[in-house]
């Protein structure tokens, strides 16, 4: 009965309780034994485990009372912020859980805002009221003043003791509607999430808004027009349960024989081939990478293994491009592509964990728009590929707006960190006496780096930040080249503003120095723009290594000492004359600028 | 002929950069029941001893804590084996200032020791209270003449440098010191701060740890009281024949020889190390279970493969200043010539060697034959 059907998603900050209130769920609802019950079941990377967060996105179908209740769980990233959206649109409802000890922060309201221009019906909770600092009076009047929702309608809970879990599920079955059907007979079904899996192919997670999706029944996707039939539908529980179909409003999987979750991709649309929609559900779009790096394999042998790794992990993330790129300063290795800064770092962990691969990740860089004399343009991803001075007339780069939420008393703090990236204060808003929103208009490549980081140190941790972006911008920046030993190495070129090349230039040289161990000669690490060496360091030559302990007669503890010197040697990348750690493409990027 | 250690792993304090396996304040009674155990094993190990011993080296540890009557038991245990112990073998034992008389010293000698290798480290009362030694400079200055006084011809003095606060002109001074008392034998290590000591916890104080934090000398200053030290020592007719000992000609240690030539050595006691025939074993490091079963103190054994064995040959050997037999880098031709072409090492009448630059880099070149 599609009357007793809810679908909803859990719209939350890190660590304000999210997974534990989704582990209570599951329990109360008899989905999962509580016995078998680990922490925080629904992530199931390790990565995910580790970071706290979820990546992929998750559906479960629980039951309660005689009521279907599908979480589908989002994942909670800025560089996901598409998922996020096609989450939502698979809900009717939403809770809104709020840390009863922080308050609402800058993706959460980021998230709800999407949720409420969706129409979906907000359940306002705060949780954590269990703690000591709890503040529900003061979280209050912050959902009040950031969304209007009106006090009375405010659920407490501690998801950790379970006190109010109960009544979250009442008003989940009341206050949320049931799916509405408006086209019966022609299917149309969301697509959430896919992932790969080796032995049944893409295994996709899918809502049915319009029709029934059935085994046998053949399908396709409605931006390919690529033709499947379906192998197997079920709905998700602690696993897949087969299923006969799956009805409008319902939640659940689907296997067709995709091969590739390129076919298969978040927000698109499965209708039938027979009989098919005329339209497709709205909001599709393909995501484009925003940031790009170069991966190289640290010893060149091991270019096929990478190759098959990127390959692999792309079958998984359909956001993942990728291309063979030659560095003539690391060899053959492949141009990636992202949707943010944590994509990258998730993606190159999984390479080195998962795959066993030692690799060189360049620095990451945005697609920067260059126009030509000749009055053509280039999307350049690379700055070793940045035309000559002489050709180019204008550069412009990605600018976002964004917006952060911090105690008022930072927001002095908040402002000279963003002068220091060469952002723009647009306007600001108070959402309690202490709480400030502030909104901002900066280049994407001054984000990218270290910003969050920074903004939690000025802030002692306390704001939180969420950005989109708005489009490219006219921009006055310029190539930067390294040379070491007096040679141009192309994967540390940077494009950086002209205003702070100088300054940029000489922490860049001197972080280098202090990276790059001494060699037997003496090194110059120079800053380059345009020819014209603007800052100069120097690594002094290597005097004395020998160990001149004896150790009586343990020769297996000398031996050990030496392969460990020997294992450190090989894990870096000799360029021209001179041996470079791994993380030095990445770390030379952390500098303020 | 096989070389033989023995280790006496018992000292007055423990100094603040040992990580050696040695047990302060110990009684007289445990060291009797390790004089004891130390004959059952040595018994028990007769069989890798049959082709004869060439050198005795009794380290630790502080040796000269042990009585002579002590040595003397040994030292009957091991004429069972070898009938015309102990004949003029180098027979060493180390010796700590001020822990010795001339009179204890002449009674280890007429024990049958020919050879003392005196911890001095520094001449420098406060180096030595830097390091936790529990001497003056005076009392190394003392028990030196007292060794020479008990008739000792032999003597070696153990030097370290690149200590905490330590200034080249300190470290030359050292160095004159040392010439001056006319020992037959000068060893000179850099000091190495190992994890779990105290001195570790001084060079890398964790965050908010108000204590003493140590400064120890830059790499170029290390490098610079090393160069003095072998040119001085030159000059003064001690010359180096391995990365860390110089002698007078004839007066090299045969003993630590046998370790740089990878040749057989059994070592008897706590975490003591062996290698015979190819293979390699530990002793234990509990006193407890060493005790208890001296013969089943084995604790690690590996057979070296004949590469690895190679290897080691190679980069023990090439810390003596004749080097290695050219023959011997087969395989490593590569290696070879990249490090001849860093100017590393060089051939010398059939052997490589490493150069003035390699001897300083030697962990560089040795990394290349693990």
């Amino acid at each position: 009965m599609i009357t007793r059907i809810r679908n909803f998603s859990i719209i939350a900050h890190i660590d304000h309780g999210k997974s534990t209130l989704a582990d209570r769920l599951l329990s109360l609802t008899g989905t999962i034994e509580e016995r078998k019950m680990r922490d925080q079941v629904l992530d199931t990377m390790d990565l995910e485990r580790e970071r706290g967060i979820t990546i992929k996105a998750q559906a479960v179908r629980m039951e309660y009372e005689g009521y279907i209740l599908n979480l589908i769980d989002t994942p909670g990233h800025v560089d996901f912020s598409y998922e996020v959206s096609r989450s939502l649109a698979a809900c009717e409802g939403a809770v809104l859980l709020v840390d009863a000890t922080q308050g609402i922060e800058a993706q959460t309201l980021a998230n709800a805002h999407l949720a409420i221009d969706g129409n979906l019906v907000i359940i306002p909770v705060i949780n954590k009221i269990d703690l000591a600092s709890a503040d529900p009076g003061r979280v209050r009047e912050e959902l009040k003043n950031a969304f209007g929702i009106r006090p009375e309608d405010v659920l407490l809970s501690s998801a950790k003791t379970g006190e109010g879990v109960k009544e979250i599920v009442r008003a989940i079955i009341e206050r949320v509607p049931p799916p509405h059907v408006t086209d019966p007979d022609h299917l149309q079904a969301l697509i959430l999430d896919s992932h790969y899996d080796s032995y049944r192919g893409v295994v996709a997670r899918i809502r049915v808004f319009n029709g029934e999706l059935a085994t046998g029944k053949t399908v396709k996707v409605m931006s390919t027009e690529k033709k499947f039939e379906v192998q197997e539908v079920g709905y998700l529980r602690m696993g897949p349960v087969p299923a006969q179909k799956i009805l409008s409003g319902e939640v659940g999987y689907m296997i067709a024989g995709i091969r590739e979750v390129r076919d298969c991709r978040v927000g698109d649309t499965v209708t039938g081939w027979v009989n098919p929609a005329p339209k497709p559900l709205p909001g599709y779009k393909q995501m484009k990478p925003m940031v790009f790096c170069g991966f190289y394999p640290v010893s060149g042998d091991d270019y096929e293994l990478l190759k098959d790794a990127i390959a692999k992990l792309q079958l998984n993330d359909a956001a993942l491009y990728y291309e063979p790129e030659t560095s003539s300063a690391l060899g053959f290795g492949f141009r990636c592509g992202f949707l943010g800064l944590l994509h990258l770092e998730i993606v190159q962990e999984r390479l080195e964990r998962e795959f066993a691969l030692d690799i060189v990740a360049t620095a990451p860089s945005v697609v920067y728009r260059v126009v030509l004399k000749d009055g053509t343009s280039r999307m350049i991803d690379n700055p070793a590929l940045l035309p000559g001075a002489a050709d180019i007339a204008a550069i412009e780069e990605p600018y976002c707006s964004l917006t952060v939420l911090s105690p008022s008393v930072y927001m002095g703090a908040v402002m000279e960190l963003v002068k220091e990236k060469e952002g723009e204060f647009i306007s600001t808003e108070y959402l309690d006496p202490e709480r400030i929103m502030m909104i901002f208009e900066l280049p994407l490549s001054r984000i990218i780096v270290d910003f969050h980081d920074r903004l939690k140190a000025v802030t002692r941790g306390y704001a939180s930040m969420d950005y989109e972006i708005t489009g490219y911008r006219v921009s006055d920046v310029v190539r930067m080249d390294i040379l070491l030993n007096y040679a141009p190495v192309d994967a540390l070129s940077c494009i950086v503003s002209r205003r702070n090349a100088q300054y940029v230039g000489r922490e860049l040289a001197a972080k280098l120095r202090t990276l790059i161990p001494r060699h037997q000669f003496e090194i110059p690490v120079q800053a380059a723009i345009g020819g014209k060496v603007i800052a100069r360091e120097t690594i002094p030559p290597v005097r004395k290594d020998v160990l001149q302990k004896c150790y009586g007669g343990d020769i297996t503890r000398k031996r050990k000492l030496l392969e460990r010197q020997k294992e450190g040697k090989k894990r870096m990348k000799r360029i021209g004359s001179v041996d470079i750690p791994q993380d030095v493409f990445l770390s030379v990027l952390r500098i303020n600028k | 002929m096989t070389a033989l250690y023995i280790h006496i792993p018992f000292c007055v304090r423990k100094c603040a950069y040992c990580d050696f396996v040695s047990f302060a304040g110990a009684g007289g009674e445990i060291i009797d029941s390790y004089v004891a155990a130390l004959c059952r094993e040595l018994e028990d190990r007769a069989i890798y001893l049959r082709e004869g011993i060439s050198t005795v080296y009794l380290g630790g540890g502080t040796p000269v804590l042990l009585s002579p009557r002590h040595v003397e038991k040994i030292f009957s245990g091991i004429r069972k084996i070898c009938s015309d112990f102990p004949g003029d073998r180098e027979i060493t034992m180390e010796a700590n200032p001020g822990a010795a008389d001339t009179g204890k010293l002449q009674a280890f000698r007429d024990a049958g020791i020919s050879r003392i290798s005196l911890g001095v480290q520094s001449f420098n009362d406060g180096m030595l209270e830097i390091l936790g030694r529990i001497h003056t400079a005076y009392d190394a200055a003392r028990t030196y003449e007292d060794c020479r006084r008990a008739g000792f011809e032999n003597i070696n003095l153990d030097l370290m440098f690149a200590l905490p606060d330590q200034t080249l002109y300190l470290w030359r001074e050292d160095i004159r010191r040392a010439v001056s008392l006319a020992p037959q034998h000068i060893s000179c290590y850099n000091l190495q701060v190992e994890e779990n000591t105290p001195m570790w916890d001084k060079k890398h104080p964790k965050e908010g740890d108000a204590g003493e934090r140590l400064v120890f000398p830059d790499e170029e200053t290390d490098a610079k009281m090393y160069e003095f030290a072998t040119e001085y020592l030159r000059e003064h007719n001690y010359l180096r024949y391995e990365i860390s000992n110089f002698a007078l000609p004839g007066r090299e240690s045969l003993h630590n020889i046998a370790y740089w030539k990878n040749a057989d050595y059994l070592g008897l006691g706590v975490a003591a190390h062996s290698h015979i025939a190819g293979e390699r074993w530990a002793n234990t490091s509990s006193l407890n279970d060493y005790l208890d079963s001296p013969e089943k103190s084995i604790v690690e054994r590996r057979k070296a493969d004949p590469f690895s064995c190679r290897q080691e040959t190679i980069f023990l050997g090439l810390r003596m200043d004749e080097g290695v037999k050219a023959g011997l880098f087969e395989g490593f031709e590569k290696d070879v010539e990249e490090l001849l072409g860093e100017g590393l090492i060089e051939e010398h009448s059939g052997r490589y060697r490493l150069t003035g630059q390699g001897v300083l880099l030697g962990n560089r070149v040795f990394s290349h034959f693990v």
